[in-house]
């Protein structure tokens, strides 16, 4: 079998040619020498070249302006210039604009010129690796992205979907507990009472899902305004005091008069507050929650923190509150009204988008205290919109 | 607000005929007359026949979009010659109507007591 001809030759000289073709007889790999610039030329269009190495000094066309057509249509073939002492320097300057890999100096040692093409050789094979691990790379990361792209366009539509139907199971319901098309005993409303709630649970688990996957892609509309968190935290407050009150917990403020005003969108941020003390609520029986605000302006940002005296956190489900639908064991112990599973989730991205940290700090039986940071000098604002 | 003995018009267009028809039976019992149509050409074709007090609107529908539908009642610009309710299933739509003159905006699922009760606020503001 013929070796696949991957080194081509040109040289105006016949006797060189003739004594590379000897040269390279015992080598792996096939070469073409040739003193004809148009054999040269057809054996580029033809065979696998790997390695070019031209004569500097030829009759037709110098070795340089050769070197530059093959760079110019096989950008990828590495390119020797064969040169004798004498013309050196003045090769110097074309190697560097012909992008020549390599010159080799007439009379030539015939180890050097060996090693030299082998080497030559296999550095565009790894190129050529390199080149190919890298497009296999880009192309299967342009999938994973797009993938990615259709299954949050998907999640989007589907949840919008499911709205119709359960807007009308929602209704139907809703007119028979509230007898509007006639009475009904009281085993019929605890039956479908039930069957509320669950509706209902249902509308807050698509709500989440469009919401995360909203901020995942980067579509959630944020509207930073400088704002005073105490003023907020107030307002969230003031609304949850009754249900506190009821399980008879305290639920105080203690704010930090330095905490000046910061960016931040003041719905979302209440989103934040109520999932946190909707948590601390639910998971406290006695004593109660306290909401505590502290200017941290020597580390540019505000925290805030909401602390209860509930049963707290094992430490080995810490790391799994801010997943998605991850509700711990104790979360699950609690079948009164469920939670989705994404609100903590969602309460991480919001805070990511204006730039603060959330964290958990807890201990089994001591209580848990829920913190986030919202930064000052408003570093909030370049997270906005996009991602 | 039955007074007069003429019963107050409601056109609900909708293309989900099992909300279509659950909100009927809804605003029935609260004296309401119900006319009811599946998209906004067939909404416009009630709209030659009878004078509604209050039009609540979805706003996906095929044929004719509930938007395309408001924007014919504007005839041109102007604010519409009903009060329009908005229902949709698409969350934030509010932001579409903001500049336009709507009486109300409902995102589906919504509670059939806050429907019932925004109906009524409309209506009697008329």
């Amino acid at each position: 079998m013929p070796k696949e001809i991957q080194v081509l030759f040109i040289d105006d000289e016949e006797s060189i040619i003739d004594g590379i073709q000897r040269l390279f007889m015992r080598e792996p790999y096939g070469i073409f020498a040739t003193t004809s610039l148009d054999k040269a030329r057809e054996a580029l269009a033809h065979e696998k070249i790997k390695v070019v190495v031209s004569d500097y000094r030829m009759p037709t066309i110098s070795g340089v302006e050769f070197l530059k057509e093959v760079k110019k249509d096989h950008p990828n073939i590495i390119k020797i210039l064969f040169t004798g002492y004498t013309d050196f320097s003045s090769a110097e300057a074309a190697i560097n604009e012909g992008e020549v890999y390599r010159f080799i100096s007439k009379p030539w040692k015939t180890t050097e010129l060996l090693s030299t093409i082998r080497q030559c050789i296999e550095h565009y094979d790894l190129i050529l690796e390199t080149k190919t691990s890298r497009d296999q790379l880009e192309l299967s990361n342009t999938k994973l992205k797009s993938m990615y792209d259709t299954q949050k366009e998907f999640t989007s539509i589907v949840s919008h979907e499911l709205r119709t139907p359960l807007a009308s199971i929602k209704v139907a319901i809703d007119l028979i507990i509230q007898e509007t098309v006639g009475p009904i005993n009281s085993g019929q409303k605890d039956i479908l009472t039930r069957a509320k709630e669950e509706t209902d649970r249902l509308k807050r688990l698509i709500d989440d899902i469009l919401d995360l996957t909203k901020i995942e892609v980067g579509k959630l509309r944020v509207n930073f305004l400088m704002n005073d968190v105490h003023r907020v935290i107030t307002q969230v407050v003031d609304a949850q005091r009754n249900v506190a009150k009821k399980k008879g917990l305290y639920l105080k403020t203690d704010f930090d008069p330095k905490v000046p005003q910061v960016l931040f969108d003041s719905d979302r941020i209440i989103q934040v507050l109520n999932n946190f003390l909707n948590n601390a609520i639910h998971f406290t029986t006695h004593g109660g929650i306290t909401v505590k605000t502290l200017d941290k302006s020597l580390e540019n940002h505000i925290l805030i923190s909401v602390i209860d005296t509930g049963k707290g956190i094992a430490e080995k489900d810490l790391p799994k509150l801010f997943q998605k639908f991850q509700q711990i064991e104790s979360a699950q112990e609690n079948k009164k009204e469920e939670g989705t599973g994404l609100g903590l989730a969602i309460c991480k991205e919001i805070i990511a988008l204006h730039g603060g940290k959330i964290w958990v700090e807890s201990k089994l039986g001591e209580g848990t205290r829920f913190n986030f940071t919202l930064p000052i000098q408003g570093q909030g604002v370049a997270y906005g919109q996009s991602k | 607000m039955d007074n007069q003995n003429n019963k107050k018009i409601v056109l609900l267009i909708d293309d989900e005929v099992n909300l279509r028809q659950l909100i009927k039976i809804a605003l029935e019992a609260k004296n309401y007359q119900v006319e009811t149509a599946g998209n906004g050409i067939e909404g416009l074709a009630k709209l030659e026949t009878i004078k509604p007090d209050l039009i609540i609107l979805d706003l996906n529908m095929p044929k004719m979009s509930g938007l395309e539908f408001y924007q014919i009642i504007c005839y041109g610009g102007g604010k519409p010659k009903y009060p329009v309710l908005v229902l949709t299933a698409r969350t934030h739509m509010e932001k579409l109507f903001t500049s336009v003159s709507i009486q109300g905006f409902m995102a589906k699922p919504f509670e059939i007591s806050e429907l019932l009760h925004t109906v009524d606020t409309i209506v009697q503001k008329k």
